[in-house]
């Protein structure tokens, strides 16, 4: 290959600006509050500032600046003004639309003028555009925006290298290979990109950041600059991409979020008091802090195992009272760790298939609650309606009968086998911790 | 637990009443009104406190007397003993006192541990019951009782699966509830609500933004129009006012113009400063003359003043003795004090001296002051003092001495005596009583063995010694022994050894001399102690007595000897040192003499009286040495007055040659002198300031002499000055000039108005250009029609500038909305809280969901239970019920949450208790209770059992089954029967042993 000018270049996108964060169900204090408020727009401005001081010679984003469903203009005016803020250090910028900020002619505002050293590429077909550096070409970028929310379309494959091009960058917003869990938007296959002549894919659309292809040509997906629900855990950035006189691509991992979300998990199992419990999980927000890069944490506890504290876990207000302990400790100033919720999964410390098959109340629960279970896989058809019966005409009231609950509860409505097997499982230990407890009471 | 025995104080009709109770069952039999009911009250009362009547009346008043309570023993079946006291006189607790095993003393906490959590109600209706409550069904299925039913094979202790229920669903409420307002979920459902709904009205933001934009773009075009039309009649508005504002001056300018063309200009050719040329030489002039006339007044004056003065120069001719004498008769008057203290002084000294030689006995001056009162004669009297006084007392110290050494040898040689025996002797005496002694042992050791050999001896105590020393022997012996190579054969050695010792020791006594021999012993020693006796002093028949009193004697008559021999070196030795100290005795004395030849001579040598002491002489010596001084002084003093004398008359000399010297008479009286002197020195100071005066006038008077010239040249100088101007100027009098230079100044007033009327007018056209026309406009146009177009475009320009100013407003408005927008962050915010409220909602939808189910599932668990398994209790009274009825119901079903319970024959349908006779419904109540009593003790402390009455209703036969059933019963609780009929009592008590009677 002839030599050519090595260049360095930023790849982001998935910007999802000014999107709510999803998935906080507890109050949170005002500064954690505030924090998570402004971290899409505060992550973007991390990404312009690392495309300033590593002097990059232009930054690709691919898709997803704000979504469509939840659009502000503030969303987008952060983002021009990113934008803008490199032109005016003469870092051109090129910019595909994905699904959730599609060129449909209404998301984005028609009057938000964005800098001449911008392109968007259009909807139409595959565009490309040189990268000019002294008067001379030294990479080419190639992209296509979405139309519409959902392109069903394999638009990767009509990308195709011309000739004479230094370096040629497919810009994307594509889901390579059907991953599940995401829209299967623009579907292509590795085949696809390595059939392009591309010399680096800058793929959009999947959150997680990570390599697709490690060569020939090297496809990276940059995933989001800030993680924004539970599941978006452990960093999130973008990438710096330098390519040397032999053309040949190398990716560094840029971190750029502000609060990073994490799930801990502590089992219950040879602890015996309160004060261990405590203790044991302030050891691993501790640890988890440790490992956060000096970021603020937005933790998600998980108790799991079996033992004595179980039953204290289960008192009215325990789990309430854990958190705000914790939280005193953690959350008080950035960088905080703010335990955003804890679930308790333990077990109480009884042999529960010997209680089974005790001939006694508990005995009599237990048998009933695996009888509703069973009713799932039953092949029965009566007993199976019977029980769903039972469960759904017992989850009436709120999700179905109150019309608030109706319009706003939709998403959490048990409404399958599976969600039932969920509380099924929880009510049981409910149940039982009362009979126990009664019990107890003798 | 068993009432072990009832006391009652005071209740009802009890008084001080008392009842000791059986382990098992005890029947308490009474007639009517015999107090049953009233002993079952009490002990409900003792238990559970007392109840309250609704018409106020106090339930069981201690009518019959005592205080009203009392108290229960109750055994647990520990074994434990308790003591439960109460007294009160109302309803409620009263005052409750519970005594444990160990003298601790509790309340209601330690009563209801011990009751087992078995409240009123439950004691009531189970435990202590009567016909009454066993008629009511109501009684079994208060709640509390129901809930007993079911909880109790439930395993669930004292709660049932309703409580449970109920608490998990006041917990789910908490959450939501149809209806409910304060619900969390409630509240978060309606939040979401509202923040939807805002968020709804804030989506519109971007519709609103592309308006506002394409708005903006249009009024800033109408803006750019507006402000083009506006600056154009503001020009035109301007321009009108500025016409206007030109008449005035326009018409001004013409007049002034004209006024100038007409006038004199006589006066234009006169220099501008001619007039003030002239007044500035007329000042000049008329400065000039005035001040030579004042210089000639002030010469006068000052001539006039200098005439006037004349100086004294003979005075100013004794200026330096005038004054000599001045300051040398303030020092005359000081002389006249010194010399009258000098005069005192020397008085005073001459009486001193007087008074000291009249202390020395009336000498002469000149004799006392021939004495040598120098520093070394007075050491000399001292040192001579010194040695009389030591001589003396040294002498006197020996003379002492000597006396009491002489008194001493006299004593020492009175006590001394001479003995009979000498010394010698004495030892020759002690010699041979020593021998005699000797001898007598001797003697002694010869009876002894004489005895001995008689064999008639005792045997002897020396032998113990001997043993001693045998056993000593044998043990060195045998250590001797074993120190040897071959201990065992070594001990044997030693101790052959040791015998062999022992055995020379046990033989050597019996060998001695023979007898034989012994008489001849004794003659010898007889014979030796008559010579030692007569050596001795003694008598040779003389017993051992008389020989030990006169060894005494002569040990007394030996130290005797001895102290006398001691006392004659010390006389001796006195008599030497007596005979030493007179002969220093002898010395001192010459010495004594030396020392006071020595002081005489002294005196002698200073022609002072032989007889004086030292001391004396000292006090001559001291009174030489004041006297000395006292004349120094007193001539002193004399020296001093003469001085005075003479300066004094110095002074008078010289004063009276100055007063000849200037003419002047010398006053007659000598205390006038002073005065004079100061007269004169006043007239010198006056004569010297006259003196200077004239100088100073001199002076100025020369001065202003030479300063009057110059001053008429000057004044000449202006005059020629004045007529040269007006000759310049072509004029002959001052007063011509001053006319036209007034008409010359009047038009260059004119002028200079001209040209500031033309300046105004130029400001107004804008330039110098633009004048001609402005002011050919001003003249040509009216002022009237010119306001009227004035106005006009005053008005269009304020109508512009408001509409632009709208436009401006709206614009800006518009600006700060798009900017807003472009910023804005509250549709983010809210959608944050959207999520964040959506995630609680979620959650606690689900914690509700989670109880819902939980619900649910104990619900379904209840009835299956309900269903499939019965009770104990149930079963337990079933027994009971089978044994009351002869077993012709087999089964009892208590169907939980339902009001009534079935029985089931042995054969037929089942029946509610409805269907049953009265007496078959007692017996179930009666059977179901003892299912109670017995679950009840199964899990706490039994409690006793109480009935009154309760076989009333029943036939015989079964009357005699139930008191069987109460009997069994009674093996595991312990059960108190009140009765009034005597037959209840034998069925239940055939044997009349636990029967108590209340009668």
């Amino acid at each position: 290959m002839p030599s050519i000018q090595p260049f360095r270049f930023l790849h982001t996108g998935d910007l999802h600006l000014d999107s709510p964060f999803e998935g906080v169900s507890a109050d949170a204090p005002a500064h954690v509050l505030a924090l998570i408020r402004g971290a899409t727009t505060e992550a973007w401005r991390n990404v312009v500032r690392t495309a300033i001081d590593e002097r990059v010679d232009f930054i690709a984003v691919a898709g997803d600046v704000f979504e469509n469903s939840s659009p502000t203009l503030l969303g987008q005016t952060r983002f021009r003004d990113g934008l803008s803020e490199l032109a005016a250090r003469d870092v051109p910028s090129f910019v595909v639309h994905g699904n959730h900020d599609p060129l449909d002619g209404r998301s984005w505002a028609p009057s938000l003028s964005f800098p001449e050293l911008t392109h968007r590429f259009g909807t139409t077909a595959v565009e490309s555009v040189p990268v000019m550096r002294g008067g001379l070409e030294i990479a080419r970028v190639y992209g296509r925006s979405f139309d519409r929310p959902a392109v069903t379309a394999n638009y990767a494959a009509a990308y195709r290298r011309e000739a004479d091009v230094p370096f040629a960058i497919g810009l994307l917003h594509t889901n390579v290979g059907d991953r599940p869990g995401h829209g299967n938007y623009a579907p292509c296959s590795v085949g696809d990109l390595r059939a392009s002549g591309m010399d680096y894919w800058a793929l959009g659309h999947i959150h997680k950041p990570g390599v697709v292809l490690e060569a020939d040509p090297l496809a990276v997906y940059c995933g989001i600059p800030q993680g924004r629900d539970p599941g978006e855990t452990g960093a999130r950035g973008c990438y710096v991409v330098d390519v040397d006189a032999s053309g040949t691509p190398s990716a560094r991992f840029v971190a750029t979020d502000l609060v990073r979300w994490q799930h801990v998990e502590r089992s219950i199992d040879g602890l015996t008091d309160d004060e261990a419990l405590q203790r044991s999980l302030g050891r691993s927000l501790a640890a988890a802090s440790e490992e956060a890069d000096g970021r603020s944490l937005v933790v998600r506890l998980r108790l799991t195992g079996r033992g004595q504290l179980h039953g204290h876990l289960r008192r009215s207000g325990y789990l309430d009272d854990l958190r705000e302990l914790l939280n005193e400790e953690t959350a008080a100033a950035p960088p905080f760790v703010w335990v955003e919720s804890i679930r308790d999964e333990t077990r109480p410390s009884i042999d529960l298939a010997a209680r089974r098959d005790t001939p006694d109340f508990v005995g009599d629960f237990l048998r009933t609650v695996d009888a509703a279970r069973r009713a799932e896989r039953t092949t029965d058809p009566e007993e199976h309606d019977a029980w769903m019966a039972t469960l759904r005409t017992a989850v009436a009231p709120l999700f179905d009968d109150a019309p608030r609950g109706r319009r706003h509860l939709r998403a959490s409505r048990p409404d399958d086998a599976a969600l039932f097997a969920e509380l099924l499982d929880e009510a049981e230990i409910i149940g039982l911790d009362l009979l126990l407890a009664a019990e107890e009471d003798r | 637990m068993r009432i072990e025995r009832i006391e009652v104080d005071g209740f009802g009709r009890f008084s001080d009443a008392h009842w000791e109770l059986a382990e098992g069952m005890t029947i308490l039999l009474g007639a009517n009104e015999a107090g049953k009911t009233t002993l079952l009250n009490a002990i409900r009362a003792l238990l559970f406190g007392f109840e309250s009547t609704r018409d106020g009346r106090t339930w069981y008043p201690a009518f019959a007397g005592g205080r009203r309570g009392g108290r229960l023993v109750l055994r647990l079946q520990s074994g434990e003993r308790w003591t439960v006291d109460r007294h009160g006189d109302r309803g409620g607790a009263g005052a409750l006192i519970v005594e444990a095993p160990n003298g601790n003393r509790g309340g209601q906490e330690q009563l209801n541990a011990l009751l087992g959590g078995a409240d009123r109600d439950l004691f009531n209706n189970i435990f202590a019951f009567g016909l009454g409550e066993l008629e009511a069904f109501s009684s079994l299925s208060s709640e509390g009782v129901s809930s007993r039913i079911y909880g109790a094979g439930s395993g669930l202790g004292g709660s049932s699966v309703l409580d449970l229920e109920r608490r998990l669903r006041t917990d789910q409420e908490a959450a939501y509830k149809a209806r409910g307002q304060e619900q969390t979920l409630t509240r978060l459902l309606s939040r979401i609500e509202e923040v939807r709904g805002r968020i709804a009205e804030l989506e519109q933001q971007p519709a609103e933004y592309q308006a506002a934009v394409t708005e903006l773009a249009g009024l800033r075009d109408r803006h750019a129009e507006l402000r083009s039309a506006r600056t154009t009649a503001a020009e035109q508005r301007e321009r009108l006012r500025r016409v206007l504002e030109a008449q005035g001056p326009a018409t001004r300018l013409t007049a002034l113009e004209l006024e100038l063309s007409q006038g004199d200009a006589g006066g234009d050719e006169l220099p501008g400063d001619a007039e003030a040329v002239l007044d500035r030489l007329l000042a000049s002039l008329h400065e000039a003359e005035a001040a030579l006339a004042s210089l000639d007044e002030s010469i006068v004056t000052a001539e006039r003043r200098r005439a006037a003065l004349a100086v004294d120069e003979a005075i100013l001719s004794e200026v330096a003795e005038i004054n000599a004498l001045r300051d040398e008769r303030l020092i005359q008057e000081q002389r006249a004090a010194q010399h009258e203290q000098a005069d005192a002084a020397a008085a005073r000294l001459g009486g001193e001296l007087t008074d000291q030689l009249r202390r020395v006995g009336g000498w002469s001056e000149d004799r006392l002051l021939a004495v040598d009162d120098s520093l070394a004669t007075i050491e000399a009297t001292r040192e001579l003092e010194r040695r009389l006084v030591s001589t003396r007392a040294a002498l006197e110290s020996l003379q002492q001495r000597t006396e009491t050494g002489r008194a001493a040898v006299d004593a020492a040689g009175n006590e001394l005596d001479e003995d009979d025996l000498d010394d010698r002797e004495i030892s020759a005496r002690r010699a041979a009583l020593s021998e005699l002694d000797d001898l007598r042992v001797t003697s002694a050791t010869l009876d002894e063995r004489a005895r001995l050999t008689h064999g008639d001896v005792r045997p002897d105590r020396s032998w113990l010694p001997a043993l001693v020393t045998l056993g000593v022997l044998l043990l060195v012996g045998s250590l001797v022994g074993s120190y040897l190579a071959f201990p065992v054969h070594g001990m044997v050695v030693g101790l052959l050894l040791g015998l062999t010792a022992a055995a020379v020791m046990l033989v050597r006594p019996v060998a001695g001399p023979p007898v034989r021999d012994l008489d001849d012993e004794r003659r010898v020693i007889a014979t030796r102690r008559r010579e030692l006796l007569a050596r001795a002093g003694v008598d040779s028949d003389a017993d051992s007595e008389t020989v030990s009193a006169a060894a005494d004697d002569l040990a007394a008559k030996r130290a005797g000897l001895r102290a006398a021999s001691q006392q004659k070196v010390r006389l001796a030795e006195r008599r030497e040192a007596l005979q030493r100290l007179e002969r220093e005795c002898d010395a001192a004395r010459s010495e004594q003499d030396a020392a006071v030849a020595a002081w005489r001579g002294f005196l002698a040598q200073r022609e002072l009286p032989e007889n004086l002491s030292p001391e004396a002489a000292r006090q001559v010596l001291a009174v030489v040495t004041a006297a000395r001084r006292l004349t120094g002084e007193r001539d002193e003093q004399l020296q001093r007055l003469s001085a005075i004398a003479d300066a004094a008359s110095a002074f008078d000399d010289r004063l009276d040659a100055l007063l000849a010297r200037l003419g002047r008479p010398i006053p007659d009286q000598a205390t006038l002198r002073p005065s004079t002197v100061v007269a004169l020195a006043d007239e010198v100071q006056r004569a010297g300031s006259d003196r200077r005066h004239a100088e100073e006038l001199d002076e100025s008077l020369r001065e202003q002499r030479g300063r009057r010239e110059p001053l008429a040249a000057a004044i000449e100088a202006a005059r020629v000055a004045l007529a040269g101007h007006l000759a310049q100027c072509n004029l002959s009098s001052a007063d011509e000039l001053r006319r036209l230079a007034a008409v010359a100044a009047a038009r260059r007033a004119r002028r200079q108005e001209v040209r500031e009327v033309r300046a105004t007018l130029i400001a107004l056209a804008g330039n110098e250009d633009a004048l001609g026309g402005l002011v050919d406009e001003a003249r040509a146009n009216d002022p009237a029609s010119l306001e009227a177009r004035r106005e006009e475009a005053a008005a269009a320009v304020t109508r512009l500038e408001a509409e632009e100013s709208e436009t401006l407003t709206r614009e800006g408005g518009l600006s700060t909305r798009i900017a807003q927008l472009e910023t804005a962050e509250e549709l983010g915010a809210r959608r944050q809280e959207l999520a964040l409220l959506q995630a609680r909602a979620d959650a606690e939808s689900r914690r509700w969901a989670v109880r819902a189910v939980a619900l649910a599932l104990l619900g379904e668990t209840r009835r299956r239970y309900e269903r499939e398994r019965q009770p104990q209790v149930v079963r337990d009274a079933e027994r009971y019920f089978a044994t009351i009825t002869d077993g012709r119901y087999a089964r009892i079903v208590a169907p939980p949450g339902e009001g009534d319970v079935r029985v089931e024959p042995l054969t037929g349908t089942s029946r509610t208790t409805d269907q049953l006779s009265r007496g078959t419904a007692e017996q179930l109540y009666l059977a179901l209770r003892f299912g109670l009593i017995e679950q009840f003790g199964r899990t706490t402390e039994p409690l006793p059992v109480v009935m009154d009455d309760i076989l009333v209703n029943f036939d015989r036969d079964r009357a005699a089954r139930a008191a069987g059933a109460i009997r069994e019963l009674a093996t595991r609780h312990q059960v108190i029967f009140f009765t009034c009929h005597p037959q209840t009592a034998e069925l239940l008590d055939p044997d009349g042993v636990v029967t108590l009677s209340l009668d």
